[in-house]
C-alpha cells in the first residue's frame, strides 16, 4: 500500500504529529506525509519537521515532516493580500479586487497566515495553484493507493484551501480520498488585537465551513470523518483547551488521537456503507481508554504498545545515564575490569568490531543511538501521558513496570536494571554481517528491539 | 440511524453539537443520513442575527471562496422569504431594480482577459464557471458583478450613502421596472426556464420574492418587454434546461439577457435598421450610419478566433447612439441586403452562428418563445416579423408601406391586419431567390396605394401609353417620356416608381374618368380566378379602375377576387394581344393590350 496523508494548516499538523507517534509506536505503518501550510517557521511546523533530531529527514516516521507552503512564500515576501494582486498596470484588476474583498481582507499580511479568513485563504491558494510549486508537491500522488486529507474546516488556511486542494489532488490521483476534518477543538481568548481570531471568529467559521463543506467539498470525497470538541462535555480525556494569541506550538489533545483513528476506521466503514459520505465518532464516557484498548494496524492494542515503550524507555534511559555511559566506555579505554554487567551488549560490540582499538568509538555510537531511542520513545510516551490521565494508561497490576520504576529511583546504582538487561539480552547478541557491516546504531536498535519484544511478551 | 437502545447518557458524539440518539458506545457513526448536513447544524434564518442585532450569517469572510459574497447572497436567497431584511437581500433588490430601471449599466467581462492579470487567473482556478460575468456600474462606480447562482454579488466597499443614492435614482422608475421584470420573468416561464425550487437557481427565488412583495404584475401582452426594454448583458446564469419538470431537473449556466427599461427602444432600433449597415473591423462591430455618415447604432461582433463564448462576451448586443434623421419618403429597411450589398441579417450571420453553437436556434419558434436568450437585434426583428422567412425568403414592400409601418412602430404586417386591410402577399422568385411581396392600399387611415399604383402601370401598358423600352433593356416606360413605370429590381420587382404613387394620390383627371368603356375592357382583360400573380394583377386593375372612374366605393367582398365592382363591370371586347415582360425575379408577366387602338 502506498498511502499518503495530506495535512493542511496547523490543525492538520496536529493530526500529523499524532500519526507520527502512532507510526513510531508501531500502531500504524506505511504512511507518507505531505504537509501544507504557509508557515513553516514557528514551533509547530518545526516540531513536525523534526519531532526528535533523529526522526527528521528520511528517518521521519511519515517519511517527510517538512511543512511546505502551497504557494511561493518567497515571492510573497512581506506582501499584503491586496499587494499580491493589485498593481497600477491593471486598473480593471484592482476594480474587481475591491469589488470582491473589503479593506480588512485586503490588508491581511498573508505571509503570517490567513487570520481565520477562508475567503482570503482560498484566493491565495488558487494564485499558487497556477504555479509549479503545488503541482510538484502533489505529483507523487499519481502512485498512491490511498489518500487521506486532514485539516480544519474552520481556520483560514485549512478551510480556505481544502475544497480547491481536493480538486488539485484529483488531477493526479483518481482513487479513494478520505477526509479527516476537525471542527472547533479549542477556544481562543476573547481578547486580541485587530485581526486576531476571536471566539466569534471560530463560531462564525465553523457554521459557514460546515455548510460549505457539505455543499461543495464532501461530494468530491469518498468518505469523511468530522470531529470536534463536544460542546460542554468534560471528562478525564475531554478537556477544554483555551489558546491565547501567539500560541504557535503543539497543543496535544485526545481529539487528535481520535482523528488519527480515522485512518483505520474510515476505509472499513466505506467498504461497509458505500453511499455514506459523512461520519462522526462516538466516545465512550464509561470506558475512556477505549482507543487504548482498540487494536490498531499492528493488531496490538495501543495500550500494550505504550506500556512496552515505557519499559523500553526505562531500561534505555538507565543505560544512557551519564554514570553508566562512562562505565561502559571506560571499559573499552582501560580494559580493566569486567564487561559482565553489560555482557550481551559487549558481546555484540565484539562480534561486530574485531579491532579492539575501534571498540571505544563503536560503543560511543551504540550509546548515542540509545540516547536517540530514548528521545523517540519519550515523544510517544509523553504525548500519551498528556492525553490520558495516569490512571487510564497505567495498569495497577503491572509488576514489571512497578519494579522498573522503583529501581530507577536508584538511578545508576540500580543493580536490578543491569540484571534485567542481562537477562533480556542473554544469548541475543547481534552477529556480524559480512555483506553489510553493522553500525553502532544497528547494534543499539537490535538490543532496543529485544527489550520491546520482551515488554510486549511480558 | 439504528433503532438500538439509546446509549447517549454514557457516550458522547465528538462534534460540537449533536442531539440525536447514538446507537453505539464508541467508534464511527453515520452523521444523520450520511450525505446531507444534519438539520441541527444548519443555521436557520431566525438565528442569522446575533445578540447585538448584527447579521452573523451568512458572513462572506467565512466562506472559503473568493466569490464569498455571491455565495452568501445565494444562501440568503434560498431562504429569502424569511430573510428579506438581510442586508444581502436588500442589496439584491437594489441591484435587480437598478438594472431593470436602466440606472445601472451592465457590461460583459471575462476573467480570462489579460486586464484581470493574476487575479483573473486565480479566480478561474477556483471557479472556472465564473469566467463570464458582468460589471454593474452607475456614474462610473462599480456596484457589483453578476454571478451565476445568485445573479448578483454586491460590491464590498460601497457605502450606505452610495447605496441610498442608487435607491433614490431608481425610485421614480421603480413601477415600470417591476412591470418589466414581470414581463421578463413571464417570458422565461413560458420557455420553461424558470424553476426557483431547483438548486443553484436561487436567484430566481430572489426575483420572485422582490416581485411578490411589490405586488408587481406583467403588462398587457408583455408590451413593456417588447416595446420599452433593451436586453443588456448577457449575464451568465444557471437556468433549468427546460427539458423536464421532475425534481432534480438539470440546470446549466448560460448567457441570459437582463431587462433594462428604455422607452421606445424597439421602435428606435427598427428605425436604425433603415440605414445601410457596414462592418467596422477595427471596432469589431456593425455600424448603422445615417445619410451624413454619423453612426447611429452599433452592433457588437467581438473578436474573431476568440477562444471564449462570444455570446457571453456580448456579441450581438446593440447600442443606440443617436437619433437618426431620415426623410420618411426614403425610408426603407436594410434588414435584408439589396443590390448585391449585405443587409443587417447578412452581417449578423456570425451572431447567428455563435447562437447556434450554444444550442440556440435562430428561428421564429425559438426566438419568440424565449426572447431573453437572444440579443436585441435578433429579438426585435423577430418580434416585429422582420426577420427573413424560412427558406431565406426576403420580405419586400413598397417604400410607402415601409414608411407607414415604421411610423406605426416598425412591426411587419401580420396576417390578421393584412386580411383586415384587404392586402395581399405574393411569393416571387421561386426557390432560388424567394421574395415575399406585401401589397396593400390602405393601412388604417393612411393611403398606401400599392394596388392602385400598379394598376396605373398596367393601364398605361393596356392603352399603349407605355411599353417595354429597348433603351431601358425592355423595362416598361412611358412611350413619350421614357419614364420608367416600375422599379424593376430584385428587391422591388413589381413596385411602381415614386411618380406613379404621387400621381394616383391625386384625384384622377376628368379625361381618364370618362374612359369608362376602356376601363371596363381593362377590368375584363385582367379578370382572373387564379391565385398568385394573376390575382394580384386583377386586384391592381380593380383598384385603379375604382380610382380612375371616380367611384371609390368599398372594395370587393371576400370571395370575389376576380369579381365585380357593382358600378364598373368587366365588359367589352376581349384583349386580342398581349406583351410579355420578364420580372427581375424571373416570372413572366403577360400584359394584355386593349383591343381598341387609339
Amino acid at each position: 500500500m502506498n498511502r499518503y496523508v495530506i495535512s493542511v494548516g496547523g490543525t492538520g499538523q496536529h493530526v500529523a504529529l499524532a500519526l507520527t507517534r502512532l507510526v513510531r509506536a508501531g500502531a500504524l505503518e506505511g504512511l507518507k506525509l505531505i504537509a501544507l501550510d504557509p508557515d513553516n517557521e514557528t514551533r509547530l511546523p518545526q516540531l513536525l519537521r523534526a519531532p526528535t533530531p533523529s526522526l527528521s529527514g528520511a528517518k521521519h516516521p511519515l517519511q517527510d515532516g517538512v511543512v511546505k507552503a502551497p504557494f511561493d512564500i518567497a515571492r510573497l515576501g512581506q506582501k499584503s493580500f491586496e499587494q499580491l494582486f493589485v498593481d497600477p498596470d491593471h486598473p480593471k484588476e484592482q476594480e474587481l479586487f475591491q469589488c470582491l474583498f473589503d479593506a480588512d481582507e485586503a490588508s491581511i499580511a498573508i505571509h503570517k497566515g490567513m487570520y481565520g479568513t477562508p475567503c482570503v485563504g482560498a484566493t491565495v491558494f488558487a494564485e499558487g495553484a497556477n504555479g509549479d510549486l503545488i503541482q510538484n508537491l502533489l505529483r507523487p500522488l499519481s502512485s498512491a493507493t490511498q489518500v487521506f486529507v486532514c485539516g480544519s474546516v474552520v481556520g483560514g488556511t485549512g478551510a480556505g484551501i481544502m475544497h480547491k486542494l481536493i480538486g488539485e489532488i484529483r488531477r493526479y490521483y483518481t482513487h479513494e480520498i478520505f477526509g479527516i476534518f476537525m471542527l472547533p477543538w479549542f477556544d481562543v481568548s476573547a481578547t486580541g488585537g485587530k485581526g486576531a481570531i476571536t471566539p466569534a471568529t471560530i463560531t462564525r467559521n465553523a457554521s459557514h465551513g460546515v455548510k460549505y463543506f457539505y455543499e461543495h467539498t464532501i461530494p468530491n470525497l469518498t468518505a469523511s470523518l468530522l470531529i470536534g470538541y463536544p460542546g460542554t462535555t468534560q471528562s478525564a480525556v475531554l478537556k477544554k483547551l483555551t489558546l491565547g494569541e501567539g500560541n504557535m506550538g503543539e497543543n496535544p489533545h485526545y481529539l487528535h488521537l481520535a482523528a488519527a483513528r480515522g485512518i483505520v476506521e474510515l476505509p472499513a466503514a466505506h467498504t461497509a456503507n458505500r453511499g455514506v459520505k459523512a461520519y462522526g465518532m462516538v466516545h465512550d464516557l464509561r470506558n475512556e481508554g477505549w482507543l487504548l484498548d482498540a487494536a490498531w494496524e499492528s493488531g496490538v492494542p495501543l495500550r500494550k504498545l505504550l506500556r512496552a515503550l515505557r519499559v523500553q524507555h526505562n531500561l534505555v534511559s538507565f543505560l544512557v545515564l551519564p554514570e553508566n555511559r562512562n562505565k561502559i566506555l571506560s571499559y573499552y579505554t582501560s580494559w580493566l575490569g569486567s564487561s559482565d554487567f553489560f555482557a550481551p551488549l559487549d558481546g555484540s560490540i565484539k562480534l561486530n568490531v574485531t579491532d579492539k582499538k575501534m571498540r571505544h568509538s563503536f560503543a560511543e555510537h551504540v550509546l548515542d543511538r540509545f540516547a536517540e531511542i530514548k528521545e523517540e520513545v519519550e515523544l510517544c510516551v509523553n504525548w500519551a501521558q498528556k492525553i490520558f490521565p495516569v490512571e487510564l494508561i497505567d495498569q495497577s497490576d503491572d509488576a514489571l513496570m512497578k519494579e522498573l520504576s522503583d529501581a530507577f529511583m536508584k538511578r545508576a546504582e540500580s543493580a536490578g536494571h543491569w540484571k534485567r538487561l542481562q537477562a533480556i539480552w542473554k544469548g541475543r547478541e547481534l552477529p556480524a554481517n559480512p555483506d553489510k557491516p553493522n553500525t553502532g546504531a544497528d547494534v543499539a536498535e537490535h538490543h532496543a528491539q529485544i527489550i520491546l519484544d520482551y515488554a510486549l511478551g511480558n | 440511524m439504528s433503532s438500538e437502545p439509546q446509549m447517549a447518557a454514557t457516550a458522547v458524539a465528538l462534534v460540537p453539537t449533536w442531539k440525536a440518539a447514538l446507537s453505539k458506545a464508541s467508534g464511527l457513526f453515520i452523521l444523520a443520513d450520511g450525505v446531507a448536513i444534519p438539520g441541527d447544524w444548519e443555521v436557520k434564518p431566525d438565528q442569522w442575527t446575533g445578540d447585538t442585532g448584527d447579521m452573523v450569517f451568512p458572513n462572506p469572510k467565512a466562506i472559503p471562496t473568493p466569490f464569498a459574497r455571491a455565495e452568501a447572497t445565494r444562501l440568503v436567497l434560498a431562504q429569502i422569504d424569511q430573510a428579506f431584511n438581510h442586508v444581502l437581500a436588500l442589496r439584491f433588490r437594489d441591484l435587480l431594480l437598478g438594472v431593470a430601471a436602466g440606472v445601472l449599466t451592465v457590461e460583459p467581462d471575462d476573467l480570462a482577459s489579460p486586464e484581470h492579470d493574476n487575479l483573473g487567473r486565480a479566480l478561474l482556478q477556483v471557479d472556472r464557471d465564473a469566467r463570464y460575468f458582468c460589471q454593474l456600474k452607475w456614474r462610473g462606480l462599480s456596484y457589483g458583478i453578476t454571478y451565476r447562482t445568485s445573479l448578483f454579488s454586491p460590491h464590498t466597499r460601497r457605502t450606505r450613502e452610495e447605496w441610498a443614492a442608487l435607491a433614490e435614482a431608481i425610485k421614480p422608475l421603480e413601477p415600470d421596472a417591476l412591470t418589466l421584470l414581470c414581463d421578463w420573468r413571464a417570458s422565461l416561464e413560458r420557455a420553461r426556464r424558470w424553476n426557483p425550487e431547483v438548486p443553484l437557481c436561487e436567484w430566481q427565488r430572489g426575483v420572485n420574492e422582490v416581485l411578490r412583495r411589490a405586488g408587481a404584475q406583467p403588462s398587457e401582452g408583455n408590451a413593456r418587454l417588447v416595446e420599452d426594454a433593451r436586453l443588456v448583458g448577457p449575464a451568465h446564469l444557471t437556468l433549468p434546461t427546460g427539458l423536464n419538470t421532475e425534481p432534480g431537473e438539470p440546470v446549466r449556466a448560460e448567457p441570459v439577457y437582463l431587462p433594462s427599461l428604455q422607452r421606445g427602444f424597439a421602435a428606435r432600433l427598427l428605425t436604425t435598421c433603415q440605414f445601410k449597415p457596414r462592418e467596422e473591423p477595427d471596432k469589431q462591430a456593425i455600424a448603422l450610419c445615417d445619410a451624413t455618415q454619423k453612426t447611429v447604432a452599433r452592433i457588437r461582433l467581438g473578436q474573431s478566433g476568440s477562444d471564449g463564448n462570444s455570446i457571453a462576451l456580448g456579441m450581438g448586443s446593440v447600442e443606440l447612439l443617436d437619433t437618426p434623421k431620415v426623410p420618411a419618403a426614403e425610408a426603407e429597411l436594410w434588414v435584408s441586403g439589396r443590390g448585391g450589398e449585405p443587409g443587417i441579417v447578412d452581417l449578423l450571420r456570425p451572431v447567428v452562428l455563435a447562437l447556434q453553437k450554444i444550442g440556440r436556434p435562430v428561428d421564429g419558434e425559438h426566438v419568440l418563445a424565449a426572447p431573453a436568450l437572444y440579443p436585441d437585434p435578433i429579438r426585435v426583428l423577430f418580434e416585429r416579423g422582420r426577420w427573413p422567412g424560412e427558406g431565406g425568403a426576403r420580405a419586400a414592400q413598397s417604400r410607402r408601406l415601409a414608411a407607414a409601418l415604421l411610423q406605426a412602430g416598425g412591426r411587419a404586417l401580420d396576417g390578421a391586419t393584412l386580411e383586415r386591410e384587404r392586402g395581399e402577399r405574393l411569393q416571387l422568385g421561386g426557390t432560388a431567390a424567394p421574395v415575399t411581396l406585401t401589397l396593400v392600399d390602405r393601412l388604417g387611415e393612411i393611403a398606401i396605394n400599392d394596388f392602385r399604383a400598379l394598376g396605373y402601370a398596367l393601364f398605361a401598358v393596356f392603352t399603349r401609353e407605355a411599353e417595354p423600352a429597348s433603351a431601358l433593356d425592355g423595362q416598361l416606360a412611358m412611350a413619350d417620356t421614357l419614364e420608367k413605370l416600375l422599379e424593376h429590381n430584385a428587391d422591388r420587382p413589381l413596385e411602381p416608381r415614386k411618380w406613379v404613387y404621387d400621381l394616383v394620390e391625386l384625384p384622377p383627371s376628368e379625361r381618364l374618368s370618362r374612359r369608362v368603356a376602356t376601363l371596363q375592357r381593362f377590368l375584363r382583360a385582367y379578370r382572373s380566378p387564379q391565385p398568385g400573380l394573376p390575382r394580384v394583377l386583377d386586384r391592381a386593375a380593380q383598384s385603379f379602375a375604382r380610382w380612375a372612374s371616380g367611384r371609390l366605393g368599398p372594395p370587393p367582398k371576400d370571395g370575389e377576387a376576380g369579381g365585380r365592382n357593382s358600378d364598373l363591370l368587366p365588359l367589352g371586347r376581349p384583349s386580342a394581344r398581349a406583351i410579355n415582360v420578364q420580372l427581375p425575379t424571373g416570372e413572366e408577366l403577360r400584359l394584355p393590350l386593349d383591343a381598341v387602338e387609339g
